[in-house]
């Protein structure tokens, strides 16, 4: 009856579209993560997947990729990337892509839904206690 | 000890307890769950001239919200709850008054008609006065206790948990303690995947304030002073068998079978016959 909650997780081919934030040339940055969500079964379970991550821009640039604020991805010079992140997570997680100032490039959340709403906690006493 | 202690903790830092939401011991928040169970058993009663408790039609209630719990008679707060442990103030009402009365709600719903055959006082004893006999209908009437303390649950992985709990009476009938602690193990087949077995090993401690307020023998009992008794704090281990077989979302039929070797400092008390305390029931189960 016990699975892996990976087991639950089921992805959502979603696309997801730029979303450029406070960069210099925020306009010649695209920034993509796919998938965008992951499907759990109930609400506090967490996911495990792989996301791709790519990003391209009109000129090289230097520049870091950011899960939350862990510094996961660093590319110099270049004007285009792509890498695969494998990420375990509980809540919505928020990438970014930085400059070296700490500014933001590009932004994109990685949504968790939970299939049921309904949300679930652990017995803390046997059910017919009586026994 | 030490080394069962070290065991578990190695294994719960390689495996991950979960919330399973098709295993009983995972319940939906904020939703109220009835249940009945209709069957047949018994809670044996270790006293003199105490009868036994008879298992029928039980009732089973629970609620639990993002805190607050309520199973049956226990009510409860979590202020702590991880995936691994959980911590809680309980109150609950002491089980030790059901040996000594009908009217435990414990005892609701179970039918008298089965006391006349299974209730029958012990004859007296044949060593001519070297044990000491006192049957519970010669002593004064033993009062309820709710007990009040703090309970910690540890997942240790999804399929065993200990739990321990000290207790204190809040309402001053016996002045003193209780405890326990017990590791819970789930068994699960591949093959029937309905059904699940758990095995409970554990231990009931009483202080002795508690044994005596319900045990022990004082002049209020016994006026002449022949049989007094007072004696110390006492631990009682336990075994539990319990099964459960999924026969459709609501209906389900289940077995439970304990013993609960009781302490000497319980069993030389003149009150107390027997050595155990043996639960059986089977039957069926239906969740509303």
């Amino acid at each position: 009856m016990y699975s892996k909650t990976g087991k639950y997780c089921y992805l959502l081919l979603i696309f997801c579209f730029i979303k450029p934030v406070n960069s210099t040339e925020p306009s010649q940055i695209e920034f993509s993560i796919k998938p965008i969500a992951c499907v759990v079964k109930q609400a506090g379970d967490a996911c495990t997947m792989t996301v791709k991550v790519h990003w391209r821009a009109k000129l090289p640039i230097n520049s870091c990729l950011y899960q939350e604020d862990e510094k996961t991805f660093c590319w110099q010079d270049k004007s285009e990337a792509m890498a695969n992140l494998a990420i375990n997570f509980k809540e919505n997680m928020m990438f970014t892509l930085r400059d070296e100032g700490n500014n933001i490039f590009a932004q994109q959340e990685v949504l968790i839904n939970s299939s049921s709403s309904k949300k679930y906690r652990r017995r803390l006493r046997s059910s017919w206690s009586l026994f | 000890m030490k080394y069962i202690f070290l065991l578990l903790l190695c294994l719960s830092s390689s495996l991950y307890a979960q919330c399973n939401v098709e295993n009983e011991e995972c319940i939906a928040i904020d939703e109220w769950q009835f249940s009945l169970a209709l069957g047949a058993g018994v809670i044996t009663n270790p006293l003199h001239g105490g009868k036994n408790i008879p298992l029928i039609l039980i009732p089973n209630f629970s609620y639990y919200g993002e805190n607050f719990f309520i199973e049956n008679s226990v009510l409860g707060y979590s202020f702590i709850e991880e995936s691994h442990i959980a911590v809680s103030l309980i109150s609950q009402v002491n089980r030790e008054n059901a040996f000594f009365s009908r009217w435990h709600p414990s005892n609701i719903f179970v039918t008298e008609r089965f006391n006349s055959a299974i209730g029958v006082s012990p004859p007296p004893s044949e060593d001519n006065g070297e044990e000491i006999e006192i049957s519970l209908d010669d002593i004064e009437k033993r009062a309820w206790a709710i007990d009040g303390g703090l309970q910690i649950n540890w997942f240790v992985t999804n399929k065993t948990d200990v739990k321990a709990q000290v207790l204190h009476d809040i309402n001053s009938v016996y002045n003193g303690f209780n405890a326990q602690i017990e590791i819970n193990h789930f068994l699960h087949f591949q093959q029937v995947d309905q059904a699940i077995v758990k095995l409970t090993l554990g231990g009931n401690w009483q202080s002795s304030e508690q044994v005596n307020y319900y045990y022990g023998i004082d002049t209020q009992d016994d006026s002449s002073g022949s049989a007094l008794y007072q004696t110390t704090s006492s631990f009682s281990p336990y075994i539990k068998l319990f099964g459960h077989y999924q026969l459709t979302q609501q209906w389900a039929v289940r077995v439970n079978l304990s013993r609960e070797f009781l302490s000497s400092s319980l069993t030389n008390s003149p009150l107390v016959s027997e050595d155990t305390l043996d639960t059986f029931f089977v039957g069926v189960t239906y969740v509303f």
